[in-house]
């Protein structure tokens, strides 16, 4: 089971896809892109309920914030006893690109089992000045070489959909990244 | 009705209004319940305050005392914020020990306070307050222990430590919570940090029955920085709870934290921690970092790691992970000759160890990693009574 997930429109999201892993060996796997722009909150996340041994999930979860936009992970992995062998990793990024926007996260780790490994990790920074400052000595104006580097920080979320729609994707994000000056 | 009315804090030496105000205060409020965020998951609803009397801890202070001082005169000392009705009870009840460190000051020696518990249905209500002055330096270990032969004493204790670190005062502390088997604590810590100055929270949680420590380090001056690191081991039906916040005040300012808990039998723990970075902490960086061992089947760890952030130009991380003993450290110690239960046995030691080295323990720490030991030992003991018991 897998779940791709992408939020750009909307002033408020909330949406939390749930993946119930009943039977063994079931693999669910939550894939998440959000972009929040001026007035918009994405409130987004998945929900890994681990219900049979063996199972294994895995979320990856990126936001971008931007123009005093407000992004949110909000999730759940909750391992009930008895499962044992599940095996969970949940990532979530985020990047700011001004300093009016916001980024929060909420990752909740329920494990009722001893034999299962759980693991979280995220991070939220602003764009590196020196990739922006490396694109740019490339000719690049600092539109374009923003652009190159969210798309870049998606990437690993856009390339598992299918061409048109990771085209359209990028299209979108430019799209968005149109008239913003850091 | 329980007993911590106002007219009990009347009968309190000094401070009387500021007292009563206090134990108005907390009449008036209701007791917190598992519903609200911040307690969630915690074992708050158990709390029978009626089984409890305010009593008085024995306090002991060792080390440099020139600084130490138990009765202090000014009660606005005390007039910090009071982040839950515990606090508030405290202000009602307490007994303090103040630690003042004038500016400059170097004390080269930590100052140990021991605050050791006995009686069931006592409650005690410990006050620690360390004002660091501008560019002076202390180590403060404070130790909760129960009283020879009291183990089974089911006692309350309700303990709130204020730090104060001035322009560039260096501060570290340790709390070691060694109380009975059937106590119960709920701790709050708070600490405020003003420019460039320094840090350093512990705690080592081995006891107690319920234990829950609330721990706030705030940082308000530029430049200033912080780091919270804990051990936390709990066995049988105990449940260790913590609740950390970071809060970046100041542009510039670094916070750091390492929370490691083990869990075993059907003990139960809990990590919830917030970094919170407000709009006009720039070039903040901020790390928070919670490892769960899970020893036994039935045993629950919880891990929330939240982040808050409102301004871009922060470098922000957080990593938990729950899982048991790494099977290839154990397979190569194994692969060594070393026993299974012995393999077992180094690799917990050894994810201690990380948090152990970074305490302000001095003389303290080997001591510390005995307790740890002995407490695997226990387990130890009842598995090795289980295999024989499937043998026979």
């Amino acid at each position: 089971m897998e779940w791709i997930d992408g939020n750009i429109g909307s002033k408020l999201t909330m949406k939390y896809p749930a993946v119930y892993l009943v039977g063994e060996g079931a693999t669910g796997e939550v894939l998440s892109v959000a972009y929040a722009g001026e007035g918009q909150h994405q409130d987004a996340g998945a929900k890994m309920v681990h219900a049979a041994p063996n199972t294994t999930s895995k979320i990856v979860s990126k936001s971008i914030s931007k123009d005093g936009g407000i992004t949110t992970y909000r999730g759940l992995v909750r391992v009930d006893e008895g499962a044992k062998g599940a095996k969970s990793h949940v990532e979530c990024d985020a990047l700011i690109l001004d300093e009016h926007s916001i980024s929060k996260t909420f990752p909740y780790m329920e494990i009722g089992e001893r034999d299962a490994q759980i693991g979280h990790e995220a991070t939220v920074s602003k764009i590196a000045d020196e990739q922006l400052f490396y694109l740019m000595s490339r000719g690049l104006s600092e539109e374009q070489a923003m652009g190159m580097i969210v798309n870049g920080f998606i990437e690993p979320i856009t390339k598992t959909l299918p061409m048109e729609y990771a085209v359209e994707w990028s299209r979108l994000i430019e799209l968005q990244m149109e008239g913003s000056v850091g | 009705m329980s007993a911590f009315t106002p007219d009990a804090a009347r009968e309190r030496a000094g401070w009387t209004d500021f007292r009563v105000a206090a134990a108005e205060r907390f009449a008036a409020a209701e007791l917190p319940s598992p519903d609200e965020e911040i307690w969630r998951y915690s074992r708050i609803d158990q709390l029978d305050l009626s089984r409890f009397v305010p009593g008085i801890a024995s306090t002991s202070i060792e080390g440099p005392t020139d600084f130490v001082s138990e009765s202090a005169d000014d009660p606005e000392l005390f007039a910090d914020e009071t982040p839950d009705v515990f606090a508030e009870l405290n202000r009602a009840f307490m007994t303090p020990v103040v630690i003042r460190v004038p500016a400059g000051k170097i004390v080269a020696e930590p100052i140990v306070v021991t605050h050791t518990i006995s009686g069931s249905g006592t409650a005690v209500f410990p006050r620690l307050v360390i004002d660091a002055g501008e560019d002076s330096e202390v180590t403060v270990i404070e130790v909760f222990v129960a009283a020879d032969g009291t183990d089974g004493d089911e006692a309350l204790v309700v303990p709130v430590l204020q730090v104060h670190a001035a322009q560039a005062a260096r501060v570290k502390y340790l709390a070691v919570n060694e109380v009975g088997s059937q106590t119960w604590q709920i701790g709050n810590q708070q600490s405020v940090g003003q420019r460039d100055s320094t840090t350093l929270l512990a705690t080592v949680t081995l006891g107690g029955d319920y234990v829950r420590a609330r721990t706030e380090a705030r940082l308000s001056g530029q430049g200033s920085s912080t780091k919270q690191v804990a051990l936390y081991f709990a066995g049988d039906n105990q449940m260790h709870d913590f609740r950390t916040i970071q809060d970046h005040d100041a542009p510039k300012t670094t916070s750091d934290l390492l929370f490691k808990g083990a869990v075993q039998d059907t003990a139960a723990s809990v990590y919830t921690g917030l970094i919170k970075i407000r709009k006009h902490a720039h070039g903040t960086q901020a790390d928070q970092t919670n490892r769960n061992l899970t020893l036994s089947e039935g045993a629950w760890a919880e891990s929330v790691p939240n982040l808050d952030i409102e301004t871009n130009d922060v470098k922000c991380s957080h990593a938990s992970t729950v899982g048991p003993i790494d099977e290839e450290q154990r397979f190569y110690l194994e692969s060594r000759g070393v026993r299974p239960e012995i393999a077992e046995r180094l690799v917990v030691l050894g994810f201690f160890e990380e948090v152990i080295s970074q305490l302000p323990a001095g003389a303290l720490a080997d001591d510390l990693r005995e307790r740890v030991s002995t407490k695997l030992d226990l387990t130890g003991t009842r598995k090795q009574d289980k295999l024989t018991g499937a043998s026979a």
